[in-house]
């Protein structure tokens, strides 16, 4: 029996020749990526220890966490990790301060940082999202400290499953219609199991789309999500890579516990929540309902595609008078990229705000403008759902994809972006 | 590393906000775990968090710690602040799993463990052999044994504090 991805770049990380399922390996890391909440920095520094290696740890700094409950420590975080990464000999690159920051797990694979064939770690819950980039990309949660003490990190070579796609989406769909799907369709069935895409489908996704997918393996429930690497994937590291790296292919005959097909051409626009992510429904099944909040970011959504999408519904157009739209940039590269393609004054003229890059109204504990008042419905690309998560526990969050979003902002309700979109939007399937 | 306690069992899809609702957000974001401990299975067991004592073992059926990441943490430390002893399933999510162990938590997927057991028997597992007995039922059931890198983690309390004593003998 041949082996998966997962099980190939595990191996190898361990010093391995094979690595079977199920096996407890030491795999070495790559990578650490880490957003600006740390749980770590006073555990080095009271027990003066150094991270192993300080050139590959990287801090992205997105969050800007403002809870009400540590507004002191919100603060001085910033300047915590700044003061932490000079004692260990951190460059300062790899410091992402405003105005090169993003989402931690998005700025590794811009910066062609997290790359094919390596494990790479975050911080952060949806650390999966570098998995776009044929590594394997794991969140370490609470449990940073180890990891970036030894550079290793214990794994039990999971259980895999392939996604074979063919087709390519229909216009005015993206990452998040998949990932809505893979929840619907898939859910416990492949719970704590990585993902693996195959199939000529796969050459049809942007990057952008294939982190947007990678991004929801939390949501579908599998551990992470690798994409195979391709010519897209070639063209993209192209002059961001930042060293060399040596991808991996899953055998022909490798090991599969089960394996899906899709098309993505029968793909149709989906809407998760509000409440629970797993209620994935046809947007029709919503359609109609008010909103008075919309939000266009966070790390499953607002990269350059999503805000083409968005743009092209909006170009021209008003938001509803009783709507309050936010665009939040995924990262600082990705708001110079939108404002070189005319698509922030496309917002602001339609009457929404741009904000500074990061994660944005996603969490309610974010700095961001946007917080849902008690009764509130909001519309957002962002990743969660539940009560709470963006403000008054009995505000309601439905998610799509930014340009169902981008219309119903524009309506005052739940609606069908697709009598707004135009054909300038293929533009976007070359970003 | 041996366990014996009494079983609290709990079926299928056991999730991280089963095992603390969402409402404790706060408290679990301020790293209150006594809080947190109060509340424990609280929307699904409400005697729970009062009856449950130290050494007690969870046993759950498959799937469990399913939903979002970010509540794994709180759930994860008010079953280690209540004294859990183990959090033993058919099947486990393997980010909540490397959530529990790397706090020194054991979390392991004994399939066919939830018919072993109903709420309020006595246990007693032998993790580095797998063995399981029901004290109760007399029944006894064979299982694959942890992983001794996983045991060595656990006996350490934590993954840092493994990975602390590894530095100190490398260096």
């Amino acid at each position: 029996m041949g082996s998966t991805m997962a099980a190939k770049i595990l191996s190898r990380a361990a010093g391995q020749s094979h690595a079977s399922t199920g096996e407890a390996v030491l795999a070495r890391i790559n990578l650490m990526t880490c957003l600006d909440g740390t749980t770590f920095i006073d555990t080095f520094r009271q027990r003066g220890l150094k991270v192993w290696d300080p050139d590959r740890l990287i801090f992205c700094f997105d969050h800007f966490f403002q809870p009400d409950w540590f507004p002191q420590q919100a603060a001085k975080e910033h300047p915590k990790i700044k003061s932490f990464a000079e004692e260990q000999g951190v460059p300062a690159a790899n410091i992402y301060d405003v105005g090169r920051n993003g989402i931690s797990h998005h700025i590794p694979v811009e910066q062609g940082r997290a790359l094919p064939g390596t494990v790479c770690i975050g911080a952060d819950t949806q650390s999966s999202t570098m998995g776009a980039a044929n590594c394997f990309a794991l969140p370490a949660l609470f449990g940073v400290d180890p990891i970036i003490l030894t550079g290793d990190i214990w794994m039990i070579v999971p259980q895999c499953v392939r996604i074979n796609l063919t087709g390519a989406l229909p216009r005015g769909l993206n990452g998040k219609d998949v990932v809505y799907r893979l929840i619907h369709d898939l859910g416990e069935a492949v719970g704590g199991k990585v993902l693996e895409f195959s199939g000529p489908g796969v050459a049809s996704l942007p990057m952008d789309f294939r982190m947007a997918i990678a991004n929801g393996a939390v949501q579908i429930g599998a551990l992470t999500i690798i994409f195979p690497y391709d010519a897209v994937l070639a063209d993209y590291l192209d002059g961001r890579a930042c060293e060399a790296f040596e991808p991996v292919v899953a055998d022909g005959d490798a090991d599969y516990v089960a394996t899906y097909e899709y098309d993505l051409s029968a793909f149709e626009t989906l809407i998760a929540g509000p409440h629970e992510i797993e209620l994935v429904r046809p947007l029709g099944a919503l359609m109609g309902q008010p909103v008075t909040a919309a939000n266009i970011g966070s790390c499953s959504s607002g990269r350059l595609s999503d805000l083409r999408l968005a743009a092209d519904v909006l170009r021209g157009r008003k938001l509803h008078p009783g709507v309050r739209l936010v665009v939040t940039p995924i990262s600082a590269e990705t708001h110079r990229d939108a404002a070189r393609a005319g698509l922030l004054e496309i917002f602001l003229d339609a009457g929404a705000t741009v904000t500074q890059p990061g994660c944005g109204a996603c969490y309610s504990g974010n700095l961001s403008p946007l917080k849902l008042a008690d009764g509130e419905r909001c519309v957002s690309t962002s990743v969660e759902t539940l009560r709470g998560r963006m403000g008054s526990q009995d505000a309601e969050v439905i998610l799509a994809n930014a340009a169902v979003v981008a219309a119903s902002a524009i309506e005052g309700r739940i609606a069908d972006p697709t009598p707004y979109l135009t054909r300038e939007l293929e533009a976007s399937h070359e970003d | 590393m041996k366990i014996e306690g009494k079983a609290w069992v709990f079926g299928d899809g056991l999730g991280a906000t089963d095992i603390l609702s969402s409402r404790y957000d706060k408290a679990g974001m301020s790293r209150d775990w006594a809080e947190c401990r109060k509340h424990l299975m609280e929307e699904i067991d409400p005697a729970f968090s009062v009856a449950v004592k130290p050494g007690d073992i969870v046993i759950a059926g498959d799937n469990l710690g399913r939903g979002h990441a970010h509540y794994y943490t709180a759930a994860i430390m008010a079953c280690k602040e209540a004294g859990i002893a183990a959090l033993l399933c058919d099947g486990v999510n393997a980010l909540f799993q490397r959530g529990a162990i790397d706090q020194g938590f054991l979390t392991w997927a004994m399939p066919g463990i939830s018919a072993l057991a109903t709420t309020g028997d006595r246990l007693a597992i032998d993790l580095a052999t797998g063995e399981a007995a029901n004290c109760d039922s007399g029944r006894t059931e064979q299982f694959a044994p942890v992983s001794p890198l996983i045991l060595d983690i656990v006996a350490a309390g934590g993954s840092l504090d493994w990975a602390l004593g590894r530095v100190k003998t490398a260096a």
